[in-house]
């Protein structure tokens, strides 16, 4: 309300004066894209989120130098700091001068905050320092590098970025300084507190068994492993802090509390070369990236939408060389300053975020219901927009409309969503049905007795089971069969493939072409929460030869090892073990995924054990039967299956260096043509 | 006289300032502004209150005085406005035999044309009011090298291909040496021009005509190039006509992106360092390298597209004394950029002009692994013709260079009026493709019975006046390309039902068209192995969709396009369908090879407008965004753009095609679906007089996520249903108000904006948060008012 009179005020004003208002151009086409991200990570496009309006190139009569920082104070002031002019320039959102701090005092000012009573910090590089300003612009505190051990002794302190909490504790962000973000309290003139948020390194698998081969001399050579310190940071009201640190793969945002534990996960989603963070007015978090690409977050983290982009010479408004520091007012208009245009982008929010920064306050507020109408309206214009359909199935989860809720889970992929809500529409449905299907089960089991019961009397139905008796004698059914007695007794198994001749290829593909109808049927058609693809996105040729290419690969180099062991199988006998070891997943399998339509994460443990034992089992069948097929001991067994998998390792070498030669004479005599028909034409 | 017209005017001044000043400078950035003294704010406003106060010939030229200007009058009779910022401002109130050095040559109409033989140089000047306009620079600032300054005093300018040198040195008629023979006619002059050391002549021909406007013409067989290494890379005509330097002038230049923008002639204090320079008819895919600077997360092309050239066209005015020109290419087009150079780019003077490609460099790859050597094309066969249209009193700005081009287009375009009133787009999808286990599977968005029911439903609430193009309805989906046979998918009922839909819509108000895309082949579901497009370079070219279902397009050849659209368009025929609507082949030109035949830009240009000619005989046409020698075939335009492309050059957007079309060709904006600002999208279709488009499904959008449409992310009927009555009811009872009426003016003031049409109703439309009052009408925050008709 306060701002709609403000707004007001200065409108009549402006009015009065009839002085010439900044027309900034009402409507154009946006020079970028906007992007949000669907449940499967796809990115898709959607309506622009913000529009560019303005540039502010100059502040009052200064035009820019090199301008290093960029914030805004509560009452709508921009303070940037420009470390060539060596000033903090004070400016209102049309670019019109309030005035200069630090002139004369700051050598190379790089990170300027200013607190709710408008306290100025100044993070000085050159300087060395950090400046305190009040209100007025006079100086009234300056600190040094921190004297505490703690700190470290060849330490040095090049203050970049600064930020102060509601306690006065400053928060600095020092170039060359990997510890973290260094915390200094206003106390005794300014006693080091310790490090915060620092990050750390990993070592790949690569690295570690550098390590242990390596000397130290040729350790020395190897690229430092050093954590790398945030490149800015920002804090929010309640005290938490945001981070974003360039070359941190996956986790290059962070939301740290007062005791630095990270509280979000890692994300694909966070910029690559993030530079700057700042949090909005709905607990929404800013990240901009040193491109040009502005990334919206909500709370958790979850990315909203993302636009903008470099400017490569195109020449429009709205994107930019070199992003340097991003602010957000009251008004949720985007500022971005860019230090190789030298000037500040104001980006606008569009009604779709205005829809949306509604949805998310109410809906992070608690006021789920209520946040059904924004969140509606956001809908209509995007159906697809990921984070709204999620968030209107929690609401209708909170409303008890589990339907609907399940709906909107599964369209959003929020799988935690359309657990919680397939629970309970399964409770709903085993209350109502629990006593039918009770009655059922039991009229089924008395049907059966009164049916065994009726031919062992009356022999009824004996044509019908004569007719499957003789079914069962077909040869390659018994082989088929034989299959769940391999299962069972793999040792005596073996013995009738071997002895038997309890094999024929005609059975072993049968098991082979079912393996691989029961792999498809899982990996598309597994209930909902256990799915690992992405629905509408089938492979099937590439999933078939997949399995084959593995499977026969796997036989032939076993095959091979074996006839140079002293192994006793031939190739049509290691073909039908192999096979028959597929009987245990062929038979519990589809148990597996009919169960996984109908159990949510709390049951989950159901569909792990039962996959862990199929596994299990086959693995065991698969040693038995190397072992029993081929005669050998176990400690022969063991060798064989190393050597196997080492022979299939040179095998997969051998392809791709074929591969690599092939495509290399392709090239060449591709080139070739395309000389010759370019010399000749 | 002077001092009685001097209170009378301090008066007007006192009245007047305040929103002529606004006038003047609307669009100006904020700094800019403030930058000068009060003292030449003042200027500004007197020279304004003189440009709207004179009415009469003669006293133009003696009326300026005031408290800030000062008089001169200089012993040869010219009037030299000046004040302390030097405004080079001469005016001639008496026809001269010489002016600067030019000997006046012919005399039509309004306008005399002066020549100066040794540089081409030409000037023109109005007669009612004796303001000129010059061609070239006469007494340069110094401040620019050498090959600039020959570039700035030359009537034509050529940019040397030199072997295959991307550097393209300039070739001048002052440095270079060059021999001309000029002939004058009773109509204009020939100038022959030789330039012996490079081996190259040309001939330009100048033809002034009777409205004042002249032709500037080089035949392409006039061109000779003897030698083997230096070639006319580039040709520029005039580029220095009505140029001015930093701020000294008032006024714009015209820039044809999107429908219309305007660079300021303003002190730009060397904010820009680069030109706008864009393609007439957008980029070519034949020649253009097709890399993409940046991509986000490696595979998202983030940054848009600036909107394509659609009318080769270009403008300048000086508003201080009410003179200006539009240029409009009539030949060569295809092959032309336009080019506008603020000050501070290169130079300091604003000039803007179009650049005419003879010969560019392309990279032939030699190897796959990325091997190439350059190549230079063979002249480009066309001919170069740019007439200048000028304005004068009381037309000098954007509206009168639209209305000059408004008639242009009706009485040498061969555009007849065809806008026959306000109607609402609405299109539907049919049928989709997703990928499934081993086929694609249909994905249904909107049958030919719903479609009905939509149709009947609209009418229940009064929406009747409708323009529907029916996308994917051919045999196998939206993307089954091309299409040559009038067969319709069953899943959206079949060709029988679709033919009754359509012969139902017949007797009503609904232009139903049927609409496709005449350009791309889809490899995935027809054969593509022929008459697709080869770029210059010989190799195929694929359009990556970035999608996931058909990941490349190929294109057709344009003979392709013809002999397949005449099929269609015949068999439709004798069904009694005559709609079809097409994208593709009306808003892409592009060089091409088959068979080892290179055609050129022009070439594509001239083979499909015989086939537009020839559709037109079967069916009636509308094609999406088309470019501007296809208007004469069609019946409207759709996918008009609202706005400008936003580059950082332009001041200000201005619906400049909406003022030459309206009233004559119905426009149909983009879909108000993807607006994502709705309530000024909506004030930008009632300014323009564009009218608004839908994008429908009946199904709900989310199934279309898997397939090549899920950019289709809002269009579910029953949610747009009552906007769509909004929209309709709202737009319909203002575009009924001025129905067939043609935009006669088109003023900025601030955030408001008022457009009149000539059967004088006014249309005010307010872009601000505050409420706005004008002409004693009150228009609120953020919406418009139609003000009675006089």
């Amino acid at each position: 309300m306060k701002n709609r009179i403000r707004k007001l005020l200065i409108g009549v004003f402006a009015l009065l004066l009839a002085l010439p208002l900044p027309v900034a151009k009402v409507f154009a086409e946006v020079p970028y894209k906007t992007y949000m991200v669907d449940g499967y990570g796809r990115i898709l496009e959607t309506q622009t989120a913000y529009t560019p309006v303005q540039a502010i190139t100059r502040i009052g009569e200064v035009s820019f130098e090199t301008p290093r920082d960029l914030t805004i104070s509560k009452e709508g002031l921009l303070y940037i700091a420009d470390s060539s002019k060596k000033v903090i320039l004070v400016s209102d959102k049309e670019g019109n001068l309030i005035q200069t701090i630090g002139e004369g005092v700051l050598v190379s000012p790089t990170g300027v905050s200013v607190t709710k009573d408008n306290t100025i910090y100044v993070a000085d590089q050159g300087a060395q320092k950090i400046f305190v300003f009040n209100k007025k612009g006079k100086l009234i505190k300056e600190y040094g590098r921190p004297d505490s051990p703690i700190y470290g002794e060849k330490q040095s302190f090049k203050p970049t970025k600064i930020t102060v909490n509601n306690g006065g504790n400053m928060y600095v962000i020092c170039e060359g300084n990997t510890n973290g973000i260094v915390q200094i309290s206003p106390s005794n003139g300014g006693s080091f507190l310790g490090y915060f948020g620092t990050n750390y390194t990993f070592l790949n698998p690569l690295q570690m068994i550098q390590r242990i081969i390596l000397n130290d001399a040729q350790r020395a050579k190897l690229l430092g492993n050093i954590p790398s310190t945030p490149t800015n940071f920002c804090i929010d009201d309640n005290g938490l802090i945001y981070t974003v640190t360039q070359g941190n793969k996956n986790y290059t945002l962070k939301k740290l509390n007062i005791a630095g534990t990270n509280l979000l996960g890692e994300d694909d989603y966070y910029a690559d070369l993030p530079v700057a963070v700042t949090t909005g007015n709905y607990d929404n978090v800013f990240v901009a990236d040193n491109d040009g690409y502005v990334y919206e977050y909500n709370s958790e983290g979850e990315l909203l939408f993302v636009f903008g982009g470099r400017d490569d010479g195109r020449y429009r408004i709205g994107l930019c060389s070199k992003v340097e520091a991003i602010a957000v007012d009251e008004e949720d208009n985007i500022y971005l300053l860019d230090s190789d245009k030298r000037q500040i982008h104001i980006f606008r929010p569009t009604e779709f975020t205005d829809n949306l920064h509604n949805a998310l306050y109410l809906y992070s507020k608690g006021r789920y219901t209520k946040s059904k109408e924004p969140l509606t309206e956001v809908l209509t214009m995007n159906s697809l927009f990921d984070y709204a359909n999620k968030a209107m199935g929690r609401a209708y989860l909170q409303e008890e409309n589990y339907e609907e809720a399940l709906r909107y889970a599964r369209l959003s992929k929020d799988y935690d969503g359309y657990s919680d809500a397939f629970w309970e529409i399964r409770n709903l449905w085993l209350q109502e049905n629990l006593v039918t299907a009770f009655l059922l089960l039991v009229g089924i089991f008395v049907g059966i007795k009164i049916l065994r019961v009726i031919q062992r009397k009356y022999r009824v139905f004996q044509p019908v089971l004569s007719k499957i008796q003789q079914v069962g004698q077909i040869k390659l059914v018994t082989q088929v069969r034989y299959g769940t007695y391999f299962m069972k007794h793999p040792i005596d198994g073996c013995y009738g493939v071997r002895r038997e001749g309890k094999n024929s290829y005609l059975c072993a593909n049968l098991l082979l072409s079912a393996f691989v109808i029961i792999w498809i049927i899982n990996k598309y058609y597994i209930g909902f929460l256990f799915r690992g693809v992405v629905e509408g996105r089938y492979n099937l040729v590439s999933d078939i030869a997949g399995v084959l290419i593995v499977f026969f690969s796997i036989v032939i180099c076993n095959y091979l090892v074996v006839t140079i062991n002293e192994g006793e199988g031939s190739f049509r006998q290691v073909y039908c073990g192999f096979a028959y070891c597929f009987v245990p997943f062929l038979l519990l399998k589809p148990f597996v995924i009919i169960i996984s339509n109908v159990i949510t994460y709390n049951e989950q443990f159901i569909i792990k054990f039962l996959n862990l034992f199929i596994v299990a089992w086959m693995l065991v069948l698969l040693f038995v039967m190397i072992k029993e097929i081929n005669n050998y001991s176990v400690l022969q067994t063991i060798k064989i299956i190393l050597l196997t998998l080492f022979t299939l390792l040179i095998m997969a070498l051998v392809v791709f260096i074929i591969y690599m030669l092939f495509t290399q004479v392709i090239n060449f005599v591709v080139t070739l043509i395309r000389e010759v028909v370019y010399r000749f034409e | 006289m002077n001092k009685k017209r001097f209170s009378k005017k301090t008066f007007a001044f006192l009245l007047s300032a305040m929103l002529a000043f606004h006038t003047v400078t609307a669009g100006a950035v904020v700094g800019d502004e403030n930058a000068d003294t009060k003292q030449s704010t003042a200027t500004e406003m007197t020279e304004n209150t003189t440009a709207t106060e004179n009415t009469t010939e003669g006293e133009a030229t003696n009326s300026t005085s005031g408290g800030t200007v000062g008089e001169a009058v200089d012993s040869t009779g010219v009037v030299q406005l000046s004040n302390e910022k030097a405004v080079e401002q001469a005016i001639y109130p008496e026809s001269k035999e010489e002016i600067m050095g030019h000997k006046r040559i012919l005399s039509k109409g309004n306008y005399e044309m002066y020549l100066k033989e040794e540089t081409l140089s030409i000037l023109i000047r109005d007669k009612r009011t004796g303001v000129i306009m010059e061609s070239t620079v006469q007494d340069n600032d110094g401040k620019s090298n050498a090959a600039w300054q020959g570039f700035m005093q030359s009537g034509i300018a050529i940019e040397l291909q030199e072997d295959v040198n991307t550097q393209q040195p300039k070739l001048d008629l002052i440095n270079s040496g060059a021999e001309i023979d000029v002939t004058v006619g009773t109509d204009g002059f020939v100038a022959k021009i030789v330039y012996p050391k490079q081996q190259i002549s040309l001939e330009l021909q100048v033809t002034l005509n009777d409205d004042g406007s002249f032709v500037a013409k080089i035949p392409d067989d006039s061109i000779i190039e003897e030698s083997e290494k230096s070639k006319i890379g580039n040709l520029y005509v005039y580029p220095f006509l009505g140029y001015t330097y930093l701020g000294e002038r008032k006024g714009y230049m015209l820039v044809p992106d999107g429908n219309g923008a305007l660079i300021n002639l303003e002190d730009k204090e060397g904010r820009f360092s680069m030109a706008y320079s864009q393609k007439v008819y957008g980029s070519d895919i034949g020649i253009d390298s097709s890399y993409v600077l940046s991509l986000f997360w490696d595979s998202y092309q983030t940054v848009n597209d600036g909107e394509n050239i659609m009318a080769p066209v270009y403008g300048m005015v000086h508003t201080d004394s009410d003179m200006g020109y539009l240029a409009i290419i009539e030949s060569g087009a295809e092959a032309a950029t336009i080019e506008a150079y603020p000050n501070g780019a290169y130079t300091n003077y604003n000039w803007i002009s179009a650049k005419f490609m003879k010969h560019t460099v392309y990279t032939q790859p030699t190897s796959k692994s990325g091997g190439s050597v350059s190549r230079v094309t063979d002249k480009i066969p066309y001919d170069i013709q740019i007439r200048y249209n000028f304005v004068g009193k009381g037309e000098a700005d954007y509206t009168g260079l639209a209305k000059s081009y408004r008639q242009y287009l009706l009485k040498e375009g061969g555009l007849e009026a065809t806008d026959h009133g306000f109607k609402i787009r609405l299109d539907f999808l049919g049928t989709e493709r997703e990928n499934w286990l081993f086929f694609k599977r249909a994905v249904t968005m909107t049958t030919v019975e719903q479609i009905q029911t939509i149709y009947k439903e609209l009418e229940e609430v009064g929406v009747t006046d409708i323009l529907s193009f029916y996308k994917g309805w051919q045999k196998g989906g939206v993307y089954s390309l091309p299409v040559a046979d009038y067969k319709a998918d069953s899943k959206i009922g079949g060709t029988k039902a679709l033919t009754e839909l359509i012969e139902e819509t017949q007797d009503t108000n609904i232009d139903f068209y049927l609409h496709t895309d005449g350009l791309r082949a889809n490899p995935d579901t027809g054969n593509t192995t022929f008459h697709v497009v080869k770029k210059i370079d010989k190799r195929l070219y694929q359009e990556e969709t970035y999608k996931e279902v058909y990941e490349t397009m190929k294109f057709l050849t344009p003979t392709r396009s013809k002999t397949l659209l005449n099929q269609l368009t015949k068999e439709m025929k004798q069904k009694g369908i005559e709609k079809l609507a097409l994208n593709g082949v009306g808003n892409t030109l592009f060089t091409w090879t088959y068979n080892g035949k290179s055609h050129m830009r022009s070439d594509t240009l001239q083979e499909y407008d015989s086939m537009f000619s020839e559709l037109k005989q079967n069916t009636d046409l509308i094609l999406d965004e088309p470019f501007a020698p296809y208007w004469k075939y069609i019946d409207g335009i759709t996918d008009m753009p609202v706005s400008d492309s936003d580059y950082i050059f332009t001041d200000e957007s201005i619906p400049f095609l909406s003022i030459a079309l309206k009233g004559v060709m119905p426009m149909y904006a983009d879909y108000t679906n993807f607006e994502a600002d709705k309530q000024k999208f909506f004030l930008k279709l009632v300014e323009t007089g564009i009218y608004p488009s839908f994008y429908l499904t009946w199904e709900d959008p989310s199934e279309l996520i898997n397939t090549n449409s899920n950019f289709l992310y809002t269009s579910k009927y029953s949610t747009y249903k009552k906007e769509i009555q909004e929209y309709y009811d709202e737009l319909k009872s203002l575009n009924d108000k001025i129905a067939g009426a043609t935009i006669e003016d088109h003023k900025k003031k601030g955030n408001l904006v008022v457009v009149t049409y000539s059967n004088g109703t006014k249309v005010y439309v307010n872009y601000g948060e505050q409420q706005v009052e004008e002409d004693g009408e009150r228009i609120p925050a953020l919406s418009y008012k139609v003000g009675d008709t006089k």
